[in-house]
């Protein structure tokens, strides 16, 4: 709903979460789908080059996310 | 005495008509404008334009041109038909949201029966949604229909509109409208210099969710990209005590000094989730270093010097779409592209 409204004024806004029914049922119209509910862009499982790694594919696909004339709600995989 | 109030258009100009060679002082003309802008002019919903004319309000249309300068008769200013006509035109365009450059500009080159025209409605002004556009001369008298369409909002159509045109695109139009609406209720809109050229935010609504999308920006080198969490990111120690879930409000922090998240600065208060993780590597909600990377290769132009943290945990809708529009009113005054929000 937070996104909502800032679309709303023009300015496209990725949503980065791991709850995309959830975004989805919201309304929000750029949706990245994060690693888990709490580190969405993070994964200590991980070693942290290929953590950095992860963190940044989500974040490229954010940014490409707000450069697409999206007309329906949308969901960026960046896998 | 007949009441102005219970006339038609045309009866109320053939009253108007009766002062058409009358020399009127200021007084006298205050007290025809203020008895005959009823009739003409309906009910006033910008609150900037007052309903009443004072002499003030006469002074300032003759300084900016609204209206012509008066005459003189012996040593007493006096106003004329043309005047009187004048004044109820200016209230009748502004009603109109007509800027008052526009509004000059159609003062000089009217007649005075072009004048009573306006104030009848046949020659509708149309409100110019662009004004850098220049005026035709055709374009200032097209005639429009007004109808009222729901509570708050009215349609203005101009006369010889056909839906079944091939030229006319109903989702187009529909869109616009949308876009209009949604960018005209926001707070501080400035109504006079909404640009219906602009790129229109794509909508729908679909069994109860209403989706709206803006246009998407233009170039990633040029944009500015606001960071935003509900994930309740807060400096250390959560300085500013914001609630730890359902907060009614969104904090902002700077983070122009900072290249990342590091461990220790920053903290989520978060009580949906488990935070260790995030709080070990602020990075994990709020992907400031990554951000940081895109701007040194060039990917992006720049990180908003802002952080814009809340909690979403057991939200309201309500409360959510006002923080929603806060931040929205803040990061549109501040010139910001886009935004990346990470929700938990």
């Amino acid at each position: 709903m937070i996104s909502q409204e800032i679309e709303r004024v023009g300015i496209p806004t990725a949503v980065i979460t791991t709850l995309v029914p959830t975004a989805l049922m919201v309304g929000a119209s750029r949706i990245v789908p994060g690693l888990s509910i709490m580190n969405p862009l993070g994964d200590p499982g991980l070693s942290p080059s290929k953590e950095r790694e992860l963190r940044r594919a989500i974040v490229l696909a954010a940014v490409e996310a707000v450069r697409d004339r999206v007309l329906d709600q949308k969901v960026f995989d960046w896998q | 005495m007949v009441g102005v109030m219970s006339m038609t258009a045309t009866d109320a100009i053939q009253q108007l008509r009766t002062l058409e060679n009358e020399q009127l002082e200021l007084d006298a003309l205050l007290t025809q404008a203020i008895r005959f802008i009823p009739l003409f002019v309906t009910k006033q919903v910008r609150y900037k334009v007052t309903d009443i004319p004072t002499k003030r309000t006469i002074q300032y249309y003759v300084h900016k041109g609204l209206i012509s300068k008066p005459g003189r008769r012996g040593r007493r200013i006096a106003f004329s038909y043309r005047h009187l006509l004048q004044v109820l035109v200016v209230k009748r365009l502004q009603n109109d949201y007509l800027p008052l450059r526009k509004i000059a500009e159609i003062m000089r080159s009217s007649s005075e029966r072009e004048l009573e025209d306006i104030l009848i409605g046949e020659r509708r002004v149309l409100s110019p949604l662009r004004p850098s556009d220049s005026p035709s001369p055709n374009s200032l008298w097209t005639s429009w229909r007004r109808v009222r369409i729901d509570d708050h909002i009215e349609l203005s159509v101009e006369e010889g509109f056909d839906l079944l045109d091939p030229s006319i695109d109903l989702d187009v139009i529909n869109a616009k409208i949308i876009n209009a609406l949604s960018v005209l209720s926001l707070p501080g809109a400035d109504w006079t210099t909404y640009d219906s050229s602009a790129p229109p935010l794509a909508y729908k609504q679909d069994e109860g969710l209403c989706f709206v999308a803006a246009p998407p920006v233009a170039s990633l080198k040029a944009a500015s990209f606001a960071l935003i969490t509900e994930g309740g990111l807060v400096p250390k120690g959560n300085p500013d005590g914001l609630e730890s879930s359902r907060a009614s409000r969104y904090l902002k922090y700077s983070i122009a000094e900072v290249d990342d998240m590091s461990a220790g600065a920053f903290e989520s208060i978060d009580l949906g989730w488990d935070t260790i993780h995030v709080n070990a590597n602020p990075n994990r909600l709020v992907p400031l270093d990554v951000m940081r990377e895109f701007e040194r290769e060039g990917l992006i132009g720049r990180t908003h010097q802002y952080l814009y943290t809340t909690t979403g945990v057991a939200t309201t809708v309500d409360t959510a779409r006002r923080v929603g529009k806060n931040i929205a009113a803040d990061l549109k005054s501040a010139g910001i592209s886009a935004a990346i929000l990470t929700a938990t």
